[in-house]
């Protein structure tokens, strides 16, 4: 079962968070804890890390995006699996 | 849960050991899962955050190297800024997952550190809504910038304690532009002895202050 990674909510008062960079392509695998992309927040630069292991299938945030808390970022799954489908399964998709 | 912070290793790094090894052994006590409390003066070093732009270097790159000034891109947060002898670099590596801190949590005790630190020499430092740092007015006197990898803040805050005005003058400092930078022997009412001495004196107040702040945040 694919799962969707999501911004997380940094803090109380965090608005939005930036998107800097991709430290995994589409169609790598992942291990849990292997940190997936890098994102920028007031003065705090954080790795973002896999929750679990896959594949990562599907990126869906772009470098340079702000983000709230709660938007989805990419998707891991196993590899073959319907990340869209998935997508489209989400509660406001 | 960790032990307690006054139990974990006090280190200080001169300004013999140049900003790109600093770094280095911050990372690999980050990859080590080892807190630590270090203070530091690097040699001048102009770094480049994450979110660092072009335009923030005022002067073409041959410049800085012929002021003895050398730049590393860092990969902290935040844009440009300036380290130099003169100015104290605080850097704690703590585990902000372990303990149950969150990344802003930290990043205003790193202020606190700053403010409480400035109390003790009669300067009275605020922080000005919407943006990071410490506040003489409208003059900034200390800088916070840090960097998240496996749960560890690390990376961390520079206070000016001398004047230090000529090379931030070559850089866009936090990329605003005009920006007025001080340091603790401009303002202070109290005398400011040498950068160690202030040293002296942040260690005390960050070991004294981050048992509580820790237990708190965790709290919340």
């Amino acid at each position: 079962m694919a799962t969707v990674l999501e911004m997380p909510k940094l803090s109380d008062t965090m608005v939005t968070a930036k998107l800097l960079n991709w430290l995994k392509q589409e169609g790598d695998a992942v291990e849990e804890g292997d940190a997936i992309a890098e994102i920028e927040t007031d003065k705090a630069a954080m790795e973002l890390e896999a929750l679990e292991s896959g594949t990562l299938l599907k990126i869906v945030a772009s470098v340079g995006e702000e983000l709230p808390a709660g938007a989805v970022i990419a998707v891991i799954g196993k590899p073959g699996e319907d990340a869209e489908a998935m997508l489209a399964q989400r509660p406001g998709a | 849960m960790p032990d307690r912070f006054a139990e974990i290793p006090v280190l200080r790094w001169t300004q013999d050991l140049s900003y790109e090894e600093a770094s280095h052994r911050q990372e690999e006590r980050v990859s080590n899962g080892e807190e630590a409390l270090i203070l530091c003066e690097h040699p001048p070093t102009i770094t480049l955050g994450s979110a660092a732009e072009p335009g923030d270097l005022l002067q073409p790159i041959e410049y800085y190297a012929s002021q003895g000034i050398t730049i590393h891109e860092s990969p902290r947060g935040g844009k440009v800024t300036y380290h130099g002898p003169g100015q104290l670099v605080v850097y704690p590596i703590i585990n902000l997952r372990a303990r149950g801190v969150t990344v802003h949590g930290h990043l205003r005790f790193l202020e606190d550190l700053m403010i409480g630190l400035s109390e003790r020499y009669g300067v009275k430092v605020q922080r000005i809504e919407g943006k990071s740092g410490a506040w003489v007015d409208h003059r900034k006197i200390g800088f916070v910038g840090v960097r998240v990898r496996k749960g560890f803040s690390y990376h961390g805050l520079s206070l000016n304690v001398s004047p230090q005005h000529d090379p931030f003058s070559g850089i866009v400092p936090c990329g605003m532009p005009n920006l007025h930078v001080t340091s603790l022997q401009e303002e202070a009412v109290r005398p400011v002895s040498s950068l160690w001495d202030v040293a002296d004196r942040m260690e005390a107040l960050a070991l004294e202050r981050l048992p509580e702040y820790l237990d708190k945040e965790s709290a919340a």
